[in-house]
């Protein structure tokens, strides 16, 4: 069924701006009112804090927080909820992945393998784990196309590597990822598969087990919650062997000095008071997509994103970086002798907000021997005149370079 | 929103694509590069110093047209005049594009050209990147 994009646009008040042609949605996206309702209904009617009090209130905040996690372990497959770490965001899952499980696991000379298309928050946190365990860091080298060269990954996993980390949906390219596949084969090498969501959950359906992997993090605000909260699904064994990131109050049963039990999954990774109205709202979100519908999204998406690459491509002096299969609805491009801050700026000027620059992943960047490129990514409420605007936009730019 | 349309058409295009004293300098007796983290552009900035003047200005690097038109701008204000004027303009530059002055009446000063960029604030570090750099440069180190 065909999406009323215009009605469903209604629903964010952020865009109620007409003149805004908001493209910028792999950095964030805009928030619907039913998200912005239940954080502003978490702080007006149960301000209190979870898992502590015994008084009502406090119990109202705890079913609330707990019942976003159920929503979420239901919204990824997640096989039990125990599995699902609530955390401030991607990077703070990714971090806990390697301080945790990659501490343990790692010894030195040990290798992790991280493709060439990682966003920086899944590459830099295991060189900080490899620096401190005398591990070695890896590269999976990407394809011309933008796509993981799965022939290296075949040689790669032949020198044993510990952990595979591997986005789902490039950020910069769109590239999507056979995450299955990888994660097949990096078990039959006995590797540990992490995989970096942010990019996927809000464009298409994930179910971990499906895909397979250990540990897959992802972010609230890119699938249409708030800031600040992101999640760890990892596999209940794994997570049950792996020792505590942060220290702090709930991931604990009793303290002493002479020592301290540590609290059960999920909350041994859960230190200190949680970001509770920022998860009310993440389990808001994923109702909000559930209604919505993650295949219906998907459809429009992928519509805009190609009836975008279909008109860029005939604009003269552009290429588009990221030519994959399989895409996202994330179109990156280059223009000759115009610097994509450049292009970013004068589409801002006519009310078109795109991203500019190396988009956190200067190693994808240096494969294709650019600094930089303006990405256009698209939404569930944008519109096929968003995408003549861009156009437009990008004639004018190169109009006022002419 | 405002619109840079007018701003990269009277200033920045313009010099972007043909830039004054850009290239090497083998005989320079200062240098410094600057790299803004942000996007990654890079300037260089070398200059044949004599008696405490800019005898010679050049500039290399790479990024977005902003950056590349205020170095090539800086360096036709600046060559010839002595360091002090230099670190005064340099300083006047930076005021002006953080808004905290107006300088130079003349709208054709290479200063004046550039006010325009206060409008837009993710983009006054690019502005500024070259200046910053002739500051370093002909700066005494400790």
């Amino acid at each position: 069924m065909a999406l009323d994009v215009h009605a469903l646009r209604a629903e964010f008040p952020s865009l109620a701006r007409e003149e805004l042609a908001y493209l910028d949605n792999a950095s964030t996206t805009h928030k619907p009112r039913a998200v912005l309702d239940a954080v502003r209904d978490a702080y007006e009617h149960r301000c209190a804090n979870v898992h502590r009090g015994v008084h009502t209130l406090s119990q109202a905040a705890t079913e609330a927080y707990e019942g976003a996690r159920d929503r979420v372990q239901r919204f990824i497959g997640a096989e039990r909820r125990e599995e699902v770490i609530l955390t401030s965001g991607t990077t703070a899952a990714l971090n806990l992945v390697a301080q945790s499980y990659g501490r343990m696991r790692l010894s030195p000379g040990d290798r992790v393998l991280v493709s060439e298309m990682e966003h920086h928050s899944n590459l830099v946190p295991w060189q900080l784990v490899a620096q401190a365990t005398g591990a070695r860091v890896d590269k999976l080298p990407v394809t011309d196309e933008g796509e993981l060269d799965m022939d290296a990954l075949d040689r790669a996993l032949e020198s044993g590597p510990a952990i595979v980390a591997v986005t789902h949906v490039s950020n910069s390219l769109g590239t999507i990822n056979d995450v299955a596949e990888v994660a097949r084969r990096a078990h039959a090498a006995n590797a540990v598969v992490v995989v970096d969501g942010a990019q996927a959950v809000a464009h298409r359906p994930v179910d971990v087990q499906a895909l397979g992997c250990d540990f897959y993090a992802f972010s609230a605000h890119k699938m249409y919650g708030p800031t600040g909260v992101g999640v760890l699904y990892g596999r209940m064994d794994l997570l049950e062997a792996m020792p505590p990131w942060q220290g702090g109050g709930d991931m604990i049963l009793s303290v002493s000095f002479d020592g301290t039990t540590f609290n059960a999954l999920p909350y041994k990774f859960e230190a200190g008071t949680p970001n509770i109205a920022g998860v009310i709202g993440l389990g808001a979100a994923v109702d909000w997509l559930d209604r919505v519908g993650l295949e219906a999204a998907a459809t429009h998406e992928a519509a805009l994103a190609r009836a975008a690459e279909e008109a860029l491509s005939t604009l003269p002096g552009l290429r588009i970086v990221g030519t994959a299969r399989d895409k996202a609805p994330v179109v990156s491009f280059v223009l000759d002798d115009i610097h994509p801050h450049d292009v970013g700026t004068l589409l801002d000027g006519r009310g078109v907000a795109v991203r500019t620059g190396h988009h956190c992943t200067q190693p994808v960047m240096d494969r294709f021997d650019i600094a930089a490129t303006t990405r256009v990514s698209f939404a569930v409420y944008n519109t096929a005149h968003e995408v003549e605007r861009l156009v437009d936009g990008v004639k004018h730019v190169q109009e006022t370079f002419a | 929103m405002s619109d840079p349309t007018e701003l990269y058409k009277q200033a920045i295009v313009e010099h972007s694509k043909h830039p004054r004293n850009k290239g090497p300098l083998p005989e320079a007796t200062a240098e410094a590069t600057t790299i803004n983290p942000l996007c990654g552009d890079k300037v260089t900035v070398r200059a044949v110093v004599e008696d405490g003047q800019l005898v010679t200005l050049r500039f290399e690097g790479r990024g977005c047209a902003i950056a590349m038109a205020s170095a090539s701008m800086m360096t036709e204000l600046l060559e010839g005049e002595s360091i002090e004027h230099a670190l005064t303009s340099a300083d006047r530059l930076e005021a002006v594009v953080a808004g905290e002055q107006d300088g130079p009446d003349d709208p054709d000063h290479p200063i004046a050209r550039l006010r325009g960029v206060r409008a837009f604030p993710a983009r006054r570090r690019c502005a500024t990147l070259a200046w910053e750099t002739l500051r370093q440069a002909v700066s005494p180190s400790d």
